[in-house]
């Protein structure tokens, strides 16, 4: 069991050493003419002015220093930004983020950008801009595995830390889905909470005003058939208002069966091919789905909770010595969870996997949560008579 | 040992060498009680906190202990020679064990604190406890430390926040109940302990219960993320009917009364057998 765990709600803190004030150790450090100009308006007390001379001048710092200098450098600054009032913060950040983002080593471009990010205040407008800024650039120069893995299951953090909703925060998922380039859990993710943002009521509607959602939806399509392990199909809902090619075809996933699915391949296959997948991935597809559709049918009857491999057959439209290898590849995913019988021919669901959550899942579980709720009322009573 | 994550700040990037801290509810009381027990007049607490740190930068906190010390607003004075005496006496115990960082009691980062960095070594991490125990601030906060420096000349320390997370053991989180309340005359029996398990499940099941009802009136709003999480939870559990349940419980309550019912026989056949001064004699 844990306690409690808790990450921060304080950005990093630098704990000067040198008696010299680390804005003009930074200026002399970047060459005479910088370290005259910020020496005589940091003896004017104009910290801003400061900030904004060396902002202009850190790039070229960057790009001629070595790399354990370019990134304290640009630190320095950063901490420096961070101390002033929030107006002048904001567009000093900014100022700072582009001309970073711009030096010649992207390695130390991007580490700087990660510092500065820790560095501007929590919910402040900088650290959010800073944000995008990092998720821009390393889809762009390609060096996304760092701030992939640091941004790993972080979403739901950054939303409430930067108070993210409607725009801004589709913006910030779109952002954050180009840091994968190819299909994986956590741009899945992220492009189902870009649909999900639309919500299911009448703000729906703005869904075909938005400019990246068709792209998304596809790009959607396209991770779903092609990688086995994800079956969320609820953004089937966002689908229905953008039309298309790829509702059709989720649709067919949700409510079709395979020979749907099959003739659906054939009459689509320029489709299939903007999406980068096959008809033997989208058929695979429809079968897992069917058997993750029979084990919920299953579990909504109380006390039996099996499939015979009769059904299987029928449903994955696949002869009877290829049900307990589907089966098998079912388990394998996390589609279904239970024992094969095979003396019976049937398999007992334990637990199983919903493409979509709607109204008869939620009905379901209230009844399920309903019997175990009588269920350990009965246990309790049986206890407190057996303990006098 | 399970972790469950309940994020209540804010996001940071890992820029130090570590990129996590878990440390044991064990360490925890004893800083606390560090801090309970310290000098008069000692505004903060400080010491060493030992375990391990894995190849991904993840600290794994496993023991601590407080190192005494002076500090005014320039100067630290630690206590070195109990330092070295307490660090050999830990590695006694559990060699595994090396400095991964240190700790202190307060609410954030002070001057000072760059002093004890420089005796601790950049390669290790800093903790602080707020003692005041606030409800709406995290009461741990770790940082990794780097170096900040120019053309070779050293300026600054740069504290990196980084998460922590605290975990307990099943049997420790046994005793922190009984912490709940002011004085435990009797620690709880098997039976007492059953009945307020299954008393806390039901409380939990009648509060998912409620959300779920909520969800179906329409007076909530569905989350498909958490009707998923719901759901594969109670998949852990077999769905048996009511009949089925009261079954189990009965067999089990006949299990348990045989093997009762043959102990007493086994205490009254020994009872027996040294009244007699005989050991062989047959249980039948």
């Amino acid at each position: 069991m844990t306690v409690e765990s808790s990450s921060n709600s304080v950005g990093s803190t630098m704990v000067e050493v040198a008696e010299e004030d680390l804005c003009v150790v930074l200026a002399r450090a970047i060459g005479s003419k910088v370290e005259k100009q910020c020496s005589d308006l940091a003896g004017q007390g104009k910290d801003a002015e400061v900030c904004d001379a060396l902002a202009g001048a850190i790039k070229d710092f960057m790009s001629k220093s070595a790399e354990g200098d370019a990134g304290n450098g640009a630190s320095i600054l950063a901490h420096a930004i961070a101390k002033l009032p929030q107006a002048k913060r904001d567009a000093l950040a900014s100022k700072f983020v582009t001309e970073v983002s711009s030096a010649a080593n992207e390695d130390v471009a991007l580490s700087a950008l990660c510092r500065a990010y820790n560095t501007f205040p929590p919910h402040s407008k900088a650290r959010l801009a800073t944000l995008m800024s990092i998720l821009e650039f390393a889809a762009k120069s390609g060096k996304t595995a760092n701030v992939a893995s640091a941004l790993k299951g972080k979403t739901e953090l950054i939303k409430t830390e930067h108070g993210l909703s409607g725009g801004s925060y589709r913006d910030f998922l779109f952002a954050l889905s180009g840091l994968y380039p190819g299909p994986c859990e956590e741009s899945f993710e992220a492009l189902n909470a870009y649909l999900a943002s639309f919500g299911t009521g009448s703000e729906l509607n703005q869904i075909s005003k938005d400019k990246n959602a068709t792209k998304v939806a596809n790009r959607l399509v396209s991770e779903l058939m092609r990688t086995p392990q994800h079956f969320k199909c609820d953004f089937v809902v966002a689908l229905k208002v953008l039309g298309g090619k790829a509702h059709e075809c989720v649709k067919i996933l949700v409510d079709g069966s395979v020979k749907d699915m099959k003739k659906f391949c054939k009459a689509s296959s320029a489709f299939l091919k903007e999406l980068g997948t096959t008809e033997a991935q989208c058929v695979g597809k429809v079968r897992l789905l069917a058997l993750a559709a029979i084990g919920a049918e299953a579990q909504k009857g109380r006390g039996g909770d099996e499939i015979s491999y009769a059904s299987v057959t029928e449903a994955l439209d696949v002869s009877a010595e290829e049900v307990e290898p589907w089966l098998v590849r079912g388990i394998g995913l996390g589609i279904l969870e239970g024992r094969m019988d095979q003396l019976h021919q049937v398999f007992k669901v334990q637990k199983t996997a919903h493409k979509t959550f709607g109204d008869d899942e939620w009905a379901t579980l209230r009844d399920r949560l309903g019997s175990m709720h009588a269920n350990i009322a009965g246990v309790q009573e049986k206890i407190r008579v057996t303990s006098k | 040992m399970s972790a469950l994550a309940t994020e209540m700040g804010c996001f940071a990037f890992p820029c130090g060498s570590q990129t996590s801290v878990s440390v044991s509810s064990e360490v925890v009381m004893n800083i606390l009680d560090s801090f309970v027990r310290r000098n008069e007049g000692q505004e903060r607490v400080i010491g060493t906190l030992l375990g391990t740190v894995s190849e991904g930068g993840k600290v794994e906190v496993r023991s601590c202990y407080a190192v005494p010390h002076n500090e005014s607003t320039e100067q630290v004075a630690l206590d070195i020679e109990f330092h070295r005496t307490m660090l050999e006496l830990h590695q006694k115990i559990s060699a595994r064990d090396q400095i991964v960082g240190w700790f202190s009691t307060g609410k954030g980062i002070v001057g000072s604190d760059s002093l004890i960095q420089e005796f601790y070594g950049h390669d290790t991490m800093h903790m602080i406890v707020d003692v005041t125990l606030p409800l709406d601030a995290p009461i741990f906060t770790a940082y990794s430390v780097t170096e900040c420096s120019l053309l070779e000349q050293s300026l600054a320390l740069e504290f990196h926040p980084i998460p922590v997370e605290v975990k307990t053991e099943g049997t420790e989180r046994i005793g922190a109940d009984l912490f709940k309340s002011k004085s435990t005359k009797n620690l709880p029996t098997e039976s007492q302990s059953i009945q307020e398990a299954v008393k806390s499940l039901t409380g939990m099941i009648e509060t998912v219960k409620l959300y779920v009802d909520s969800v179906c009136n329409g007076k909530k709003e569905a989350d498909a993320t958490i009707g998923r999480y719901i759901a594969d939870t109670l998949g852990v559990i077999p769905n048996l009917s009511p009949a089925a349940i009261a079954d189990i419980i009965h067999t089990n309550s006949q299990d348990v009364a045989l093997v009762e019912y043959l102990s007493w026989m086994i205490q009254t056949q020994l009872a027996l057998s040294e009244k007699l001064g005989t050991d062989c004699m047959p249980i039948l």
